[in-house]
């Protein structure tokens, strides 16, 4: 075991750096705060409060043109060729003009503005008087008409309590962090094990430790690297919706959180990442020349499994979730939704986490068998019967691969 | 030590090794020569356990005195033909990092790896990344990372190779002490000077087979060849001269070569050359490594 966790450590420190973490830290710190500022920054630049629209003659509704962001400017309707004048020499923005016999209103301007939906509905509001007029309908009998039937969702008492806002956060993380850890393992082993075989150092360690110590070291040091990417990003991200819910002024409702389950969750995250970082280990280890094999693209795979459950967020007890999430690869994207989400009952739990530590235990060995032959064979790349091959016969060497 | 009985190992049908067996016991150094594609490497592979031979056996003899089928990692130092080094992390991580994956305690790998490197006048390098060094002193960096844990067994694949002539006489030197300190080496090697030099036994191998092993007498005795005598002349002969001699001889340019057999007369022979031309420069040595290697390689059907 000792070998095993001096590898580990080996392969954690290959890539973590103090001096880089730190950085890091505060990159996405500055990245956070620029977030804060975004929605201001955005509002400013949309700001359409310097331009003008002039309104020619008598608006039966000139109140409703009162929520358009711009300077409102009456003038009398035998103004009209001034005020074009005035709008070529691009002293206004806009000239409206109501015409009473249409109902209709005119807007002329030189380019389409970016306030024109607003400015509809305003002027849909100068025909409404005239219209109930003609339909012979009080202003509150149209209201009442248009206004929806209302439906009261209520829960029965024994129902499980609804998600908040918050549990509904939890959630989304549910989905995010392991893929997170998953694409920090494909990095992670993709650069490890691709530069080890370049570098040519297979031979070295395979004659000190053998093929199963090495894999093992290196799930072990590379898994708790991507443990400790999710941490800090869900710490960061914790921190991050903290200080905006606190600046917003916007009320979080925390709904029901039970801890044991985001225990759970997490629990899940790691098998996923376990689980993917013994197949990115197989694939980097038949892969020649990271820059030129066409396999790397493989390695975006686990992104299409860890991205299904955000289109079953708002289904997490459908049957077919309730299936994905005991069928292992799948369990261990969509079990941590459920388990933020609602309750799962104990012996599905059990049962995903025994299937899932199964599929590991396979992954494994078949990761340890392809190492073995992989990083050993230089200048092609072993086709996929081989590395099969490979996986069924364990004392397979690299050489004994038939010619392509 | 050491032993292996009967190797064979073929790939894709086509025979690396054939029926090879050798031994290399403590304190011995033993040399595998033979021409590029004999099947060397494949034959270290196979001892280290990084492949598995078609038929045939290895035994070694652990520390302990119990035998297993391949040399305990602990107990072995490996420099294989493929050289690597974790180039972006720091000279002595990677040597510490290397002892401890041979057993060594890290605090023993530290004070170690600080010894060799201070040896081999690497000291001040220590904390320098692998990247920036020259490949002559990577190269010292991969050899340090094969024996600092003090190897009871060392297999050594070219261990020559990259080194300035300066440092390849250190080499020798440190294959020497590393004898005189009781480890069995086995090394393949291209250098026949070297070689002689330090090697108490050879293993000469031509397409995967053993051609011929022993001492260096046994094999000066095997090939037929002793001594040399080369004789510049001041006008080249004809091939009837070369066809004429009382022994194997060759001509290049001007100059005259006679490998001679211990039952010969070298008198003789020296007075034969004499009798076809002038000669203006006469030098008589032993045959050397280099020599009898050429005469058996190229008898070899």
């Amino acid at each position: 075991m000792s070998t095993r966790l001096t590898i580990a450590r080996w392969e954690f420190f290959r890539f973590f750096k103090w001096k880089s973490e730190l950085i890091s830290l505060l990159i996405t710190a500055a990245l956070f705060s620029a977030g804060f500022l975004v929605t201001p920054l955005i509002s400013w630049v949309k700001s359409t409060d310097d331009q003008t629209l002039v309104l020619l003659g008598n608006l039966p509704e000139p109140s409703a043109f009162e929520a358009l962001p711009l300077t409102l400017q009456a003038e009398p309707e035998n103004n009209r060729d001034a005020m074009l004048a005035a709008l070529a020499d691009g002293a206004v923005d806009g000239v409206a003009q109501w015409h009473p016999e249409e109902g209709s209103t005119t807007l002329t301007v030189m380019r389409e503005p970016a306030w024109l939906a607003t400015f509809e509905a305003a002027a849909g509001a100068q025909a409404l008087p005239q219209r109930l007029a003609a339909a012979d309908l009080s202003r509150e009998r149209f209201a009442g008409l248009v206004t929806p039937a209302p439906t009261v969702l209520a829960y029965h008492a024994d129902a499980a309590p609804p998600a908040g806002r918050f549990q509904k956060l939890l959630g989304v993380a549910a989905i995010v962090l392991p893929m997170i850890g998953v694409f920090s393992a494909f990095s992670y082993f993709f650069v490890s094990i691709t530069a080890e075989k370049q570098n040519r150092l297979g031979e070295q360690v395979l004659s000190a430790v053998g093929h199963r110590v090495w894999l093992d070291g290196k799930l072990l040091g590379l898994t708790a690297l991507c443990l400790k990417s999710m941490i800090t990003l869900a710490i960061m991200g914790a921190v991050g919706i903290a200080v905006y819910f606190k600046f917003t002024g916007k009320a979080l409702d925390p709904g029901y959180v039970d801890p044991l389950a985001v225990l759970l969750a997490f629990g899940f995250a790691l098998l996923a990442v376990t689980f993917w970082s013994g197949v990115m280990a197989s694939l980097a280890a038949t892969i020649s020349d990271p820059n030129s094999s066409t396999r790397g693209g493989l390695m975006m795979l686990p992104g299409l499994f860890m991205l299904l459950p955000l289109l079953a967020l708002d289904v997490p007890t459908s049957f077919g979730v309730t299936l994905l999430s005991i069928i292992p690869v799948t369990s261990t994207a969509f079990m941590p939704m459920r388990l933020v989400l609602g309750e799962v009952p104990w012996w599905q739990l059990l049962l995903s986490a025994a299937l899932m530590i199964g599929a590991i235990a396979l992954v494994r060995l078949a990761a340890q068998r392809v190492l073995k032959v992989g990083i050993l064979m230089f200048g092609r790349e072993p086709n996929w019967a081989e590395v099969w091959r490979a996986i069924r016969q364990p004392d397979l060497e690299p050489d004994q691969a038939p010619a392509p | 030590m050491l032993s292996a009985d009967r190797l064979s190992k073929s790939f894709n049908r086509v025979q690396a090794v054939k029926d090879l067996s050798l031994s290399v016991s403590a304190g011995e150094i033993v040399a595998i020569l033979g021409p590029n594609g004999a099947g060397k490497t494949t034959t270290l592979r196979m001892l280290v356990g990084l492949a598995a031979p078609d038929t045939g056996r290895v035994v070694y003899t652990c520390r302990h005195g119990a035998t297993h089928p391949a040399i305990q990692p602990e107990e072995l130092g490996y420099l294989p033909e493929e050289r690597g080094l974790y180039v972006d992390r720091k000279v002595i991580d990677g040597l510490v990092y290397f002892a401890q994956l041979r057993g060594m305690s890290r605090g023993d790998a530290v004070d170690g790896a600080g010894n060799w490197l201070e040896r081999f006048e690497l000291a001040d390098r220590a904390g320098d990344l692998v990247r920036t060094l020259s490949k002559g002193n990577q190269q010292k960096v991969q050899l340090i990372s094969a024996f600092i844990h003090q190897p009871r067994i060392a297999i050594i694949d070219e261990p020559f190779s990259g080194f300035d002539p300066i440092n390849q006489e250190k080499v020798l030197k440190l294959i020497g002490e590393l004898r005189d300190a009781g480890t069995a080496i086995l090394f393949s090697a291209h250098q026949m000077d070297l070689v002689q030099r330090v090697a108490d036994r050879v293993v000469l191998m031509s397409q995967g087979q053993m051609v011929v092993q022993g001492s260096l007498d046994d094999i000066r005795r095997h090939s037929g060849l002793t001594t040399k005598i080369e004789a510049s002349l001041n006008q080249p002969v004809g091939p009837e001269v070369l066809a004429a001699a009382p022994v194997p001889a060759t001509l290049k340019d001007t100059t005259l070569t006679l490998h001679a057999s211990a039952d010969e007369d070298i008198n003789d022979l020296i007075r034969w050359v004499c009798n076809q031309a002038q000669v203006r420069d006469l030098s008589a040595s032993r045959a050397s490594l280099h020599d009898m290697y050429l005469s058996l390689v190229e008898e070899t059907p």
